[in-house]
């Protein structure tokens, strides 16, 4: 009996290993007679030195969790995205420029539930990157990141929300004898700004038993925050990839209102080696120590680290897998610690695919209230069809769970999403 | 010719009576303590030439024209110092074997221009040594990098960027 099952399971395998090979073998043979990238005349319009490249992303995302109900399951739906934007790349030693943007139309499709459609929103994102001098002894680094969009890295914030955030920042690095030394100072701006995802909204969560006051959305706009930073930075390559490094932070968290939101000032140092170990082998290992000098409520101070192994190579695969331990000013619970665990990889095959992944578990711990987990994991492919378009499908799941408040995570708060995409890029 | 007949006479000056073993009231040294130092600086002199010798010719294959001119300098006047030492030298021998005070003069001159010409060596020496710190037009760095290293800095490294939350909205809390 068992004999013959196996010999009726034998042919099927077979049949199966048959089928992979013949697709892998078709695949390959598309891959193969596809243009080779580069190959071509360099695409977009020349401006200057640099090139600017207008796209267009067309994408379909299925997302298992868009709107919650009290007492029901979650409800999904297909989002469409339209996103056009431009790349402007104009490099250089004396002055480089990097300026992008881009609108992001997020349609609500309704697949399984009308109320869906009033989720659609326009959001939209830009970045500057200017360096001058770049190979000199004194340089100048400036650089800016504005995105209006429904995500957020303040996790104490229970519902959805539209979010302004704009970062910017300047270095001068200095480089004494060539670049083996190099001292570093800069500051930083951070602004972010709310607001209520939904027009007349009622509360998302009870914010007495959560004592957490986001639940209200009449409150998030005032939620908004503006942080400033200076910093320093030592850095000695003792070999042509690889240093040691010293640095030293020191930030100041203004709340728009400080009733709501505490103000709260903080110094991070660290210290250690970074760069590479073996040829292919690069290597971080950081620890330092942060303090908030009693500024958030209590006293708060913790030791900071970052361990970090990563496969590199000439480009064609790479992965690295490191631990992080840092902590930040939040707009509702005053200031919190977090512990990250992350892994990402890449492959690249025959010249035009990609396959890549990323996973990462984050642990919040609030200084005043309880924690937060969070855990995120993209598998994903990249193809590059001809030099001006590319496509790409994936996965992403996210959960996010713990306790946080008095009365436990709100119910928006702690979430469950798949994603699933299939995007196309159109690129000149 | 002179000197070595001078120096032919030493043992038996050295060996003379008590008598002509007189203490110098500068030097506090007898005649022929005199020439036996006398004979030791001049070769020490002469050592230094050969050092800055040395020098101007490493100055010379550099093809560095200031710092050749530097050390040339401080050789011209070392040759001067050594032809005026060995002169005296001879003078010093002479006055010791006619028993002359005359030894006490030329050497003190033999002994002045030793110091004279050790700090004219350690000038050449920083002809040298201060101008190979020079960082000009002309000075390069050369930094050999391995071929097979990647190209991306490694050395500016950061985890990646925190993730973000997207909490969905809620339909109504009750």
């Amino acid at each position: 009996m068992g004999a013959e099952s196996t010999r009726r399971v034998e042919p099927a395998m077979s049949r199966v290993a048959h089928l992979a090979e013949a697709i892998a073998s078709a695949a390959a043979l598309l891959l193969a007679a596809l243009p080779v990238p580069g190959a071509a005349a360099e695409n977009g319009i020349k401006i200057g030195d640099g090139r600017l490249h207008p796209y267009l992303v067309l994408e379909g995302r299925y997302d298992s969790n868009v709107l919650y109900g009290t007492g029901q399951p979650p409800t999904g739906d297909l989002v469409l995205h339209l996103k056009p934007g431009f790349d402007l790349q104009i490099p250089g030693n004396q002055l480089s420029v990097d300026f992008g943007a881009n609108l992001d139309w997020n349609k609500y499709l309704g697949l399984k539930s009308s109320a869906t459609k009033d989720l659609s929103h326009l959001f939209g994102e830009a970045t500057l990157a200017l360096a001058a001098n770049r190979t000199g002894t004194v340089g100048l680094e400036l650089d800016d990141s504005f995105r209006r969009s429904d995500q957020t890295r303040s996790y104490s914030i229970v519902q959805a929300v539209v979010a302004n955030y704009n970062d910017l920042r300047l270095a001068v690095p200095f480089r004494p004898g060539g670049g083996a030394l190099a001292l570093t100072v800069g500051g930083q701006w951070l602004l972010e700004t709310f607001e209520s995802f939904m027009s007349g909204a009622g509360l998302a969560c009870d914010p007495v038993a959560t004592g957490n006051a986001s639940c209200d959305p009449q409150i998030l706009s005032k939620l908004g925050y503006n942080q400033v930073s200076g910093r320093g930075e030592v850095r000695w390559k003792f070999l042509p990839r690889t240093a040691l490094a010293v640095e030293a932070s020191y930030f100041v968290r203004i709340p728009n209102d400080t009733a709501l939101s505490a103000q709260v000032k903080g110094l991070k140092t660290l210290a250690g080696l970074a760069g590479l170990v073996t040829p292919h082998l690069a290597a971080t290992v950081k620890g330092g120590y942060g303090d908030t000098f009693g500024s958030a409520g209590g006293a708060y101070r913790t030791w900071l680290a970052n361990v970090e192994i990563e496969y590199v190579t000439m480009g064609t695969a790479g992965g690295r897998i490191g631990y992080a331990h840092d902590y930040s000013a939040d707009p509702v619970y005053s200031v919190y610690g977090v512990h990250r665990l992350y892994l990402e990889g890449r492959m690249l095959l025959a010249g035009r695919l990609t396959v890549g992944a990323r996973g990462e578990y984050d642990s919040v711990e609030y200084a005043t209230a309880g924690s937060v987990q969070i855990a995120t994991f993209t598998p994903k492919l990249e193809v590059e069809v001809t030099r001006w378009l590319y496509a790409s499908t994936g996965y992403g799941l996210t959960w996010r769970g713990g306790s946080s408040g008095g009365g436990g995570i709100a119910p928006v708060a702690g979430y469950t999403k798949h994603e699933v995409w299939l995007s196309a890029k159109l690129v000149y | 010719m002179a000197a070595t007949a001078a120096r032919a006479q030493q043992p038996a000056r050295g060996a003379g009576p008590p008598a002509t073993v007189r203490a110098d009231r500068q030097s506090g040294l007898s005649d022929p303590e005199k020439l036996k130092k006398a004979d030791e600086a001049i070769d020490r002199m002469k050592l230094v030439m050969r050092q800055v010798l040395s020098r101007l010719e490493d100055a010379r294959n550099e093809k560095d024209i200031v710092k050749l001119n530097c050390v040339n300098e401080k050789l011209t006047q070392i040759k001067g110092l050594l032809k005026v030492s060995e002169q005296s030298d001879i003078a010093l021998q002479e006055a010791a074997a006619r028993k002359d005070e005359a030894t006490e003069s030329e050497y003190q001159k033999i002994t002045i221009a030793k110091v004279k010409i050790e700090q004219l060596r350690a000038e050449a020496e920083e002809c040298i040594g201060q101008l190979a710190f020079v960082v000009d037009e002309k000075t390069t760095v050369e930094v050999e990098t391995p071929k097979d290293l990647p190209e991306r800095e490694q050395t500016d490294r950061s985890p990646p960027p925190p993730p973000v939350v997207r909490p969905p909205p809620a339909s109504r809390f009750e």
